[in-house]
């Protein structure tokens, strides 16, 4: 054997260090005990010529598709918060932050929010839920670019990338709304039925967020400027969505402006369900014309998202 | 349908690339640009057609910018071609490098299923193999160790320990013989040799003659997109000589040679 000079000491990621010998140079000795260890393959069988298919958004099987979006979505949840030393904290604590400084300047200095019931939940409700969709949309943003290496050198279905930050976002996202839960419980009205109700919504949020988030993540390929834009457009969609005020406080004139916006009336229902179920209804306030056309800008986005991504994922490798 | 005997069979295949002579990615770009045509066409393939046996290894040499790892992505389904068909015998997998997308933070572990996944593997088999593929790559000390620690050259012990393990029919292999010590690349040698006694396929983008000669039963040369000549890995040596040869003289006597610029222009 040969001797070993040269150590690491390394802490591995089960937090146990060790001392491991440096890989030299090998003797013959080595050599000869590694070729013994052959590995067992199968023999290759014949099978049919197939027609490759050239790269697409999806690529190849659904069960494929499925496996690789959990993959990616666990690895990325885990790695997000991996190297901070209060590690997943930080998920909570950026939107409580946030909210405690609104809730400080809109309850005591301007002592606006004194006159609107149960202000302070709503603040959170609408924070936590913005907070997914501008953090989701905003990393998917540069996803594809970022992911560069992968989507020129392997074989990869391409909407998987963006995709799977949405599916992590969406986790942090949910424990956040757990959160927020708990808060309402001790601040607030209590439990309502209703909150079985947010599921559904949360899926609704989410399917606009993906929709969002792909078209961004294919448009950002070719024009970069996007990443700008968006970044003005999700400060505007902030105070543009009933978060800081209840749907009904806005005046009329602007109510179907704001509630155009298809995050508004996303917020605006969670509010009832979760925090005030006597609130007045979404539909109630807006009128139905103007809810309906933001449903209609919603599922817009998301379709031409689709349908935009799905066009150049066959490209995307050249364009990058 | 008979089982055939071709397991890679490209007809036809055409290409061409969009290169822009100004890169405009910006909408000052385009504005300052305006609709002036900022790009050409650049043809890297002309109606390449060749067929691979099965359980042939198979060479493609070229000089640099002849369109081989071009044609390789094609077959591996990264990029689209233009025209033309191609259809291939069984699964797949493309080793254009060794170790993409492999996460630094993560250890061996990680990686090893998600490569393996992405390479086609169920992630159910790819637990199964984990430690023969672990064993393989000679690294089982050091699989806890985040792969941001690994030297390159562990890292490509990994990822080849990963392409030879997930079973694929078809083996797409671009260079990467050239990378690691010459241990490494002892290994790779007598891992080709098995995977051919195993009745595997593949094909070998390659720069270096020794290579073909020793690993593939026939080869191609490409030239400047075309094919210029299919057949055994000394013919193929005998007409890449020639090739260069006759580009030294051409330069000498005042002919530029193409030169192909990509990525941004300062």
């Amino acid at each position: 054997m040969s001797e070993q000079s040269a150590y690491w000491v390394v802490t591995g990621t089960d937090g146990v260090t060790r001392t491991l010998p440096m890989p030299g140079p090998e003797s013959s000795a080595d050599r000869d005990k590694v070729r013994k260890r052959r590995p067992r393959w199968r023999r290759a069988q014949p099978q049919d010529l197939r027609d490759i298919e050239g790269p697409s958004a999806f690529g190849g099987s659904p069960k494929r598709f499925f496996d690789l979006l959990r993959l990616t979505s666990m690895q990325q949840y885990r790695l997000q918060y991996r190297t901070s030393l209060l590690g997943y904290v930080w998920a909570v604590l950026r939107p409580l932050s946030l909210f405690a400084v609104l809730y400080f300047v809109f309850s005591q200095v301007i002592r606006y929010g004194d006159s609107i019931p149960n202000f302070a939940l709503i603040l959170l409700l609408g924070i936590m839920l913005y907070q997914f969709f501008a953090d989701a949309t905003g990393t998917a943003l540069s996803a594809l670019v970022r992911g560069e290496p992968v989507v020129r050198k392997m074989h990869f279905p391409r909407i998987v990338i963006p995709l799977s930050v949405v599916v992590s976002a969406a986790m942090t996202a949910a424990v956040n709304l757990g959160v927020t839960l708990g808060f309402v419980v001790v601040f607030g009205a209590g439990f309502q039925w209703t909150w079985f109700l947010m599921p559904l919504l949360f899926v609704v949020l989410a399917a606009l967020t993906a929709g969002v988030a792909i078209l961004l993540s294919v448009m950002f390929v070719s024009i970069r400027d996007v990443g700008q834009i968006w970044n003005v457009i999700t400060r505007v969609l902030f105070y543009a969505s009933p978060i800081l005020y209840p749907l009904e406080r806005v005046p009329e004139q602007f109510q179907s402006i704001v509630a155009l916006n298809p995050l508004a009336p996303i917020i605006a229902q969670a509010r009832i369900w979760v925090i005030d179920p006597s609130a007045p209804g979404v539909i109630e306030t807006v009128g139905l014309p103007t809810f309906l056309g933001s449903v209609a800008i919603g599922v817009a986005i998301c379709g031409l998202g689709l349908w935009l991504f799905v066009r150049q994922a066959p490209r995307v490798a050249e364009l990058l | 349908m008979a089982r055939s005997r071709v397991a890679i069979d490209v007809q036809g295949v055409s290409k061409s690339f969009v290169l822009p002579t100004k890169r405009v990615d910006t909408l000052r770009d385009r504005l300052v640009a305006g609709l002036k045509p900022t790009s050409e066409k650049l043809e890297v393939l002309r109606d390449v057609s060749f067929s691979v046996n099965r359980g042939e290894f198979f060479g493609i040499a070229g000089r640099n910018g002849s369109g081989k790892s071009t044609l390789l992505k094609i077959i591996a389904g990264i990029y689209r071609a233009d025209k033309g068909r191609i259809r291939a015998a069984g699964r797949l997998a493309p080793i254009i490098e060794l170790g993409v997308g492999f996460n630094n933070e993560l250890p061996a572990y990680d990686n090893v299923i998600m490569n393996a996944v992405i390479m086609g593997l169920d992630p159910v088999e790819a637990r199964q193999r984990y430690p023969e593929i672990m064993e393989f790559s000679e690294l089982g000390e050091f699989e806890h160790m985040q792969l941001k620690n690994y030297s390159s050259g562990m890292r490509a012990r990994l990822g080849f320990s990963i392409m030879v393990h997930v079973d694929a029919d078809l083996l797409l292999f671009d260079e990467v013989l050239a990378v690691g010590d010459g241990n490494f690349q002892e290994k790779c040698g007598e891992t080709f040799q098995q995977l051919r006694e195993s009745g595997r396929t593949g094909i070998l983008v390659t720069h270096s003659m020794a290579a073909l000669n020793q690993h593939c039963e026939r080869a191609m040369l490409l030239e400047d997109g075309r094919v210029h000549t299919i057949g055994t890995p000394d013919e193929v040596a005998h007409e890449y000589a020639h090739l260069k040869s006759r580009t030294l003289i051409a330069e000498e006597e005042g002919e530029p040679e193409r030169v192909m610029v990509t990525g941004a222009t300062p």
